[in-house]
C-alpha cells in the first residue's frame, strides 16, 4: 500500500477512527497488529508469512537467550536468531545476485554449467524488519534489553505499519516501553498503554505527514524526470549537466525517502508513538561523519552500534583497524540497499571518505585548523567540500551500468567547462530546475529555523490550516498523474 | 480526537478540491474549447496550409510532428501536422471535442484506435483466489462505480495542465503541435524486460464491439460527422508491445475495423502488432519518444503520403 495513494489515506483514517472510538487496551493492541498485517498483506499477499515467521522466530529466540544461564546455549540461540534473519534476507534478496556472479565467473573460467536464476519476488520491507529483529536479539544477548513480555507486544514492535515498509528501523528499547503506561520518565507500569489520539499529537502528525507528502509528490516526483533524462544515458553529456543530474538525484532521493520517513513518523505520532528522526538536514553536513549522523540515521546508527563498534572494540587507536572497520561497515550499508555492484561501490566510496576523514582528523587536527573550521568561512568550505563528495557518490547509487558510471564520475571530477548542452537541458527542464532552487531555499530556511515541524504544529489553527492549504494545493496542482512508488520500497 | 482540528483539515481538502477542479476547467476553456494553444487566433488566420490532425490516446503520442512537418516543408507539401493525442482517449471521450476538431477545418484526420478503447468492465464476480492473492484488486473492483466519476474528473497529468494554464496566463497563447501531452524524450526499455514484467490480466474486462457499445456508437458518430464535413478520415490500429487481450479478441477487433472500413469507405491500416520485435518501447503499451523509434512516425508518414495521392 503506497503512502501516496488514496488506499492508504482511507486505511489510515479508518484505523485512526477505530483506535480513537474503541478505548479498550487489549482490543487496541490486537487491532494494531491486525491492521499492520493487513497493511502488508494488501501489497505483499502471501509473502506476509515471512514477517509472521520472523516475529515468531525472534520472539522465541529472544526469550530463550534471556532465560539461558548457560553461555553455550545462549550462543546457540543467538546464532539461530541471526542465521534466521540473515538467511531469510539473504535468500530472498541476494540469491539471484550470487547466482549471476557465479555464472559470470563460471563462464569466465569455462566451467560449462549455468545455474538458472530463481527470480524470487522481493518481500516488501524485508530489509527493514529483519534488521529490526536482529537488533532485538543482539540487545538481549548483550544484556542491554529485556525480552518483550508477550508475543502481542513483540508483534506490534516488528509489524507496526507506519515504518514497516521503508523504515525508520526501530529499536526495541525505544519502542517497547511505549506500549506500556508510563509511570515516570524512566519507569513504565505493567499495564498496557491506552492509545489516545491527543490534539497535540494529531496536529504534529498531520503537519509531518503533509510535509512528507509535499516532499514526495511536489518535489521528488517532479524532479525525477530530469534525473532520468540525464542519468539514463549520460554518455556525451557535459560536466555541468552531470552535476545538475547528481544534484537533482540527491534532492529527489532525499525528498523521496525523508518524505516517506516523515509520513511514517507522523502517522505513528498520531497513534501516540514517538519514532526518532531519520533525516536531519543532510545537505548541511560539514564532514562525511557528520553526514551519516543526518542521513538515514536509523540505518547508520544500526550499522555503527552492531557492526562498527564491535569491529573496532579491541583497538580504537589503530588506524588500520578503524580504516578497515569503516570500510566494511559502509560496504554492508551499500549491499543492504540492494543486490547490485553499484550499491557496493556507493558504500565503498562512502567508506573511503569516512575512513580517510576519521584518520586525518585524528592525526592532523592542530589548533589552527580547528580555528579555521570553526569560523564561518571554514564551516561553509567544509559544507561545500562534504556535499561535493556526497553528491559524487549519488552517481554510483543511481547508475547500474559501469560505463555510464565511469563516464559520469570522470566528468564530475574533471570539469570540461562546456555549457552549450547544459543550457539546453536547463531550458528543457524549467520546472525541475525551479524546484531544485526552491528546495534549496526551503532547506536553508528550515536549517536556520531549527525544528520547523514543531513550530508549524504549534501555530494557531487558522495559520496552521493556511500552511496545510499551501502544501495540499501544491501537491494537487503539480501531481504527475499517478502514484509513484517510493525509491526505498525496492530495498 | 479534536474535531475542530479534523474539520479544519477537511475544510482545507474541500477548498483545495474546489480550486483544483476550477483550475482544471480553466485549462479546458483555455485549451480545449478554443484551442488557443493549438492555433492562437492570429496564427489560425495566417495558416494557409492544409491541416492533418492525429487523434488517439497516449498510444499515438510518440508520433513526432516535427519529423512529419519537416518532411512536408522540405518536399513542399502544403500540409501541417498536429498530434492531438490525449491521455486515455477513446471515441466516447473524443466526441466531446469533435466540434473543435471540425471547426478548425482539418483536411485529413488520422485516428489511432486501440483495442483497449473498446474494453468494458467484466461484471463476473472475482474468484476467491484472486481476492486472496490480490486484495487491492478486490477493493478496486468494489469501489469502481464510486471512483469512476472522480477518476474521470482528474486529468491524466494535472501538472501539465497547471503549467500550460500558467504559461498561457503569463506568456499568452503559444502554438504547438502536441498540445495535450508533453513531448519529452523517453527512454527505451529492453523488450525482454518488458515482456517479462507485463502481466496480462483480462479477467476484469471484456471486449465490447457490439452495436450497443457506447464506444462504437461514438466512433460511428465521429465517422459520420467527419464525412458530413468532407474531412478525410484514416484509421489505424495503434501499436502495442503486449496486447492486453486474447487472440480471439484481437481477430474480432481487426474484423470490426475492416467492416467499418468497407461500410464507410475509410482506409484502414493495422499497426497493433507491427513492431513487436523492435527495441523501440518505453513500456508494454507505448513506443518511446526517441531518435531510435522513428519507424512509427515514418510509417504514419507513409500512410499519409499514400492517402494524399
Amino acid at each position: 500500500m503506497l503512502f501516496n495513494s488514496l488506499d492508504f489515506l482511507v486505511f489510515f483514517f479508518v484505523v485512526m477512527c477505530i483506535i480513537s472510538f474503541f478505548k479498550f487496551r487489549r482490543f487496541q493492541h490486537l487491532f494494531l497488529i491486525f491492521s499492520s498485517l493487513f497493511f502488508l498483506y494488501y501489497t505483499d499477499n502471501y509473502l506476509i508469512t515471512l514477517l509472521i515467521f520472523t516475529i515468531l522466530l525472534h520472539f522465541y529466540v529472544g526469550r530463550e537467550i534471556f532465560k539461558s544461564k548457560n553461555i553455550f546455549r545462549k550462543k546457540i540461540f543467538f546464532i539461530i536468531g541471526i542465521v534466521g534473519s540473515i538467511g531469510i534476507l539473504g535468500f530472498f534478496k541476494y540469491t539471484d545476485f550470487v547466482i549471476t556472479q557465479f555464472n559470470f565467473f563460471g563462464s569466465y573460467l569455462d566451467l560449462g554449467s549455468e545455474i538458472p536464476l530463481l527470480n524470487l519476488a522481493l518481500p516488501i520491507g524485508i530489509s527493514f524488519y529483519t534488521f529490526q529483529s536482529m537488533s532485538y536479539i543482539i540487545d538481549i544477548y548483550r544484556g542491554s534489553l529485556q525480552p518483550s513480555k508477550t508475543l502481542k507486544e513483540y508483534a506490534v514492535f516488528v509489524a507496526f505499519f507506519p515504518p514497516l515498509v521503508a523504515g525508520p528501523i526501530l529499536r526495541a528499547n525505544e519502542f517497547l516501553p511505549q506500549l506500556r503506561e508510563k509511570i515516570s520518565q524512566n519507569e513504565i507500569s505493567q499495564k498496557l498503554k491506552l492509545f489516545v489520539i491527543t490534539n497535540q499529537n494529531l496536529k504534529f502528525g498531520i503537519t509531518l505527514m503533509s510535509i512528507g507528502f509535499f516532499k514526495k509528490m511536489f518535489f521528488s516526483d517532479n524532479i525525477g524526470p530530469l534525473v532520468n533524462n540525464i542519468f539514463s544515458n549520460p554518455i556525451g553529456l557535459e560536466s555541468f549537466s552531470i552535476m545538475i543530474g547528481t544534484i537533482a538525484f540527491g534532492i529527489q532521493l532525499y525528498c523521496d525517502f525523508s518524505g516517506y520517513s516523515d509520513i511514517a513518523i507522523g502517522a505513528a505520532a498520531i497513534l501516540g508513538f514517538k519514532i526518532p528522526l531519520n533525516f536531519n538536514k543532510p545537505f548541511f553536513a560539514s564532514s562525511p561523519s557528520d553526514f551519516w549522523t543526518r542521513w538515514h540515521i536509523s540505518l547508520s546508527t544500526w550499522v555503527r552500534d552492531y557492526l562498527y563498534y564491535p569491529l573496532v572494540f579491541k583497538n580504537r587507536n589503530s588506524n588500520s583497524l578503524v580504516f578497515i572497520s569503516l570500510l566494511i561497515s559502509m560496504l554492508l550499508m551499500g549491499i543492504w540497499h540492494g543486490a547490485s555492484w553499484n550499491f557496493l561501490i556507493w558504500g565503498g566510496i562512502h567508506g573511503l571518505f569516512l575512513a580517510c576523514y576519521t584518520i586525518l582528523r585524528k592525526n592532523f587536527s592542530s589548533n589552527s585548523t580547528k580555528k579555521f573550521f570553526k569560523s564561518k568561512i571554514g564551516k561553509i568550505t567544509s559544507i561545500l567540500i562534504t556535499q561535493y563528495l556526497v553528491f559524487f557518490t549519488f552517481i554510483a547509487f543511481w547508475m547500474k551500468d559501469f560505463t555510464h558510471m565511469a563516464y559520469a564520475m570522470e566528468k564530475y571530477v574533471f570539469l570540461d567547462f562546456a555549457t552549450e548542452g547544459t543550457i539546453q537541458i536547463i531550458r528543457d527542464n524549467e520546472l525541475p530546475i525551479l524546484l531544485i532552487i526552491l528546495f534549496g531555499i526551503l532547506h536553508f530556511y528550515s536549517y536556520k529555523q531549527g525544528n520547523i515541524v514543531e513550530k508549524i504544529s504549534k501555530m494557531k489553527i487558522h495559520y496552521w490550516a493556511g500552511i496545510l492549504f499551501v502544501f495540499f494545493i501544491s501537491i494537487a496542482m503539480f501531481y504527475v498523474g499517478s502514484a509513484r512508488e517510493f525509491i526505498y520500497f525496492q530495498f | 480526537m479534536n474535531f475542530t482540528l479534523l474539520f479544519s483539515v477537511f475544510a482545507v481538502i474541500a477548498l483545495v478540491s474546489i480550486i483544483f477542479s476550477f483550475s482544471m476547467s480553466v485549462y479546458i476553456s483555455v485549451y480545449d474549447s478554443d484551442w488557443y494553444g493549438l492555433f492562437s487566433k492570429n496564427v489560425t488566420n495566417q495558416l494557409e496550409k492544409e491541416k492533418i490532425f492525429l487523434l488517439g490516446s497516449s498510444t499515438v503520442y510518440s508520433v513526432n510532428s516535427t519529423i512529419l512537418n519537416h518532411h512536408f516543408i522540405t518536399n513542399e507539401i502544403e500540409y501541417e501536422f498536429f498530434n492531438l493525442a490525449d491521455m486515455s482517449d477513446s471515441p466516447k471521450k473524443r466526441l466531446h471535442s469533435l466540434s473543435n476538431i471540425i471547426s478548425n477545418d482539418p483536411n485529413i484526420v488520422i485516428y489511432g484506435l486501440d483495442i483497449g478503447n473498446f474494453r468494458i468492465e467484466n461484471q463476473v464476480p472475482i474468484p476467491t483466489e484472486e481476492i486472496i492473492l490480490h486484495p487491492q484488486n478486490f477493493f478496486l473492483y468494489q469501489f469502481d462505480d464510486f471512483m469512476e466519476p472522480i477518476r474521470e474528473k482528474i486529468p491524466g497529468s494535472p501538472k501539465d495542465r497547471s503549467l500550460s494554464t500558467l504559461k498561457y496566463f503569463l506568456f499568452g497563447p503559444q502554438p504547438h503541435h502536441h498540445p495535450f501531452i508533453n513531448f519529452y524524450e523517453t527512454q527505451i526499455t529492453p523488450i525482454n524486460e518488458l515482456k517479462e514484467n507485463t502481466l496480462i490480466n483480462d479477467s476484469y474486462q471484456v471486449l465490447d464491439l457490439s452495436e450497443n457499445s457506447e464506444e462504437i456508437i461514438s466512433l460511428k458518430k465521429i465517422i459520420n460527422e467527419l464525412k458530413k464535413n468532407n474531412i478525410k478520415l484514416i484509421i489505424f490500429s495503434a501499436p502495442k508491445l503486449v496486447n492486453d487481450a486474447n487472440e480471439n479478441d484481437i481477430k474480432l477487433f481487426e474484423q470490426t475495423l475492416k467492416n467499418y472500413s468497407e461500410k464507410y469507405d475509410i482506409p484502414i491500416y493495422f499497426l497493433h502488432d507491427e513492431y513487436m520485435d523492435l527495441e523501440i518501447w518505453r513500456d508494454s503499451q507505448h513506443v518511446a519518444i526517441n531518435n531510435n523509434t522513428q519507424i512509427y512516425t515514418k510509417d504514419i508518414l507513409e500512410i499519409l503520403l499514400k492517402e494524399m495521392k
